[in-house]
């Protein structure tokens, strides 16, 4: 009965080791700590991010349309009004991607925060923001995004 | 349900094999990837089963002598261990040479262990990559023979059962490395079969770094992969 003991003892900690591990490299890997929003604006998709650990330190977003890769850029547009209403800790959060390279018919976009713990990790992608519908008209030279909603 | 006192330990010992081969997959596959191959995580995680494994020795009442820490037959077993390496060298042999023979690979290219300029034997590190060979050795042999070979012999009984499941085990923790797998079969078969006989895990752990360098020496690494195993294989 001893040796079933130890057997049961030793599974339970061999869980709780890789449970804790496992938390970990979740936390590690998207940590949350990005705020944000994106929304449709008169050019294309614009929004605001930062990375609450890290408020000075620009964030990478990319934005991504009908689940590929569209665009990235560095959120570094200044967005005093996001200052002053207490969303964020620096100004200079804000982005903007211009969809006109998109093609008729109708589209989902989402914006992501680009992540990496460190030099040698692994990158990943934190969704940020609601997902954008976005209906661009076949007639239209310059893509026009006419809707959003939040899923 | 009440088992009789034989069939209580059989099945005990099973569950002993599961649990550390298991333990020793999690390690593989789980563990390292997920703490970006650190080694005290790794070590710190594979502590608790050296810990269950010493704990179960007390319990099961068993010496160090059958275990196999012992060198009062060392040389008995060094004669067995001749024999095995003798046994896998020349095969090894003739396999490297038809593998380099079909390949763009030479043998003389095949001198470095773990891929190209990752670690250069050719100065004082050779030294210490065999020490570190032959203590690697002795934990997997203290593993796979004083742990699982005992145990499956509990089970099976002492024969070609238990040295198979033995062999078996030791292939499925180098998935899924082909080559290395083939390798691991032979050699966690002979292993096997000259614990039974002779019990030393210091000639295994001399054995065993002598077959990996063997290994080493004579497969392109292309083949070996830099003999990773597990989730680290595909990197």
């Amino acid at each position: 009965m001893r040796l079933a003991h130890l057997l049961i003892v030793k599974s339970l900690v061999e869980t709780v080791f890789i449970s804790a591990l496992a938390a970990g490299y979740y936390l590690r890997i998207t940590p949350p700590v990005y705020r944000g929003w994106s929304e449709i604006t008169a050019h294309g998709i614009g929004g605001w991010v930062e990375n609450r650990a890290r408020a000075a330190e620009p964030v990478e977003v990319q934005l991504y349309v009908d689940g590929k890769f569209f665009s990235s850029t560095i959120a570094t547009l200044p967005r005093p009004d996001v200052l002053a209403a207490g969303r964020a800790g620096d100004e200079r959060c804000g982005f903007d991607f211009d969809t006109a390279l998109l093609g008729a018919g109708a589209h989902r976009a989402r914006t992501f925060a680009v992540h990496q713990a460190e030099d040698d990790a692994p990158r990943s992608l934190i969704a940020f923001g609601p997902i954008l519908r976005i209906g661009v008209g076949a007639h239209r030279k310059v893509n026009e995004p006419v809707g959003e909603a939040r899923d | 349900m009440w088992l009789r006192r034989d069939e209580a330990a059989r099945e005990f010992a099973a569950w002993e094999i599961i649990s550390v081969t298991l333990s020793l997959l999690l390690l593989i596959w789980v563990v390292l990837p997920l703490s970006g191959n650190s080694k005290s995580v790794g070590a710190a995680f594979i502590a608790v089963c050296f810990a269950f494994m010493l704990a179960s020795h007390r319990l099961h009442g068993e010496t160090r002598r059958e275990i196999g820490w012992r060198c009062d037959n060392f040389l008995a077993a060094m004669g067995w261990v001749v024999l095995l390496i003798c046994f896998f060298a020349i095969p090894l042999t003739i396999g490297a040479w038809l593998l380099v023979s079909g390949s763009d690979a030479s043998i003389s290219e095949t001198g470095k262990l773990f891929g190209d300029g990752e670690i250069d034997l050719s100065n004082g590190a050779q030294l210490f990559w065999q020490l570190a060979m032959i203590f690697s050795g002795l934990a997997q042999q203290y593993l796979m023979q004083g742990f699982i070979n005992r145990r499956a012999q509990i089970v099976f009984g002492r024969g070609p059962v238990s040295v198979l499941v033995v062999g078996l085990i030791f292939t499925l923790l180098h998935l899924p490395n082909k080559w290395l797998m083939l390798a691991a079969f032979v050699e966690g078969l002979g292993w096997a079969f000259i614990f039974q006989r002779v019990p030393n895990l210091f000639a295994l752990a001399v054995s065993h770094a002598v077959m990996t360098r063997l290994i080493i020496i004579l497969i392109p690494d292309h083949f070996l992969q830099g003999l990773r195993i597990g989730y680290r294989f595909f990197n």
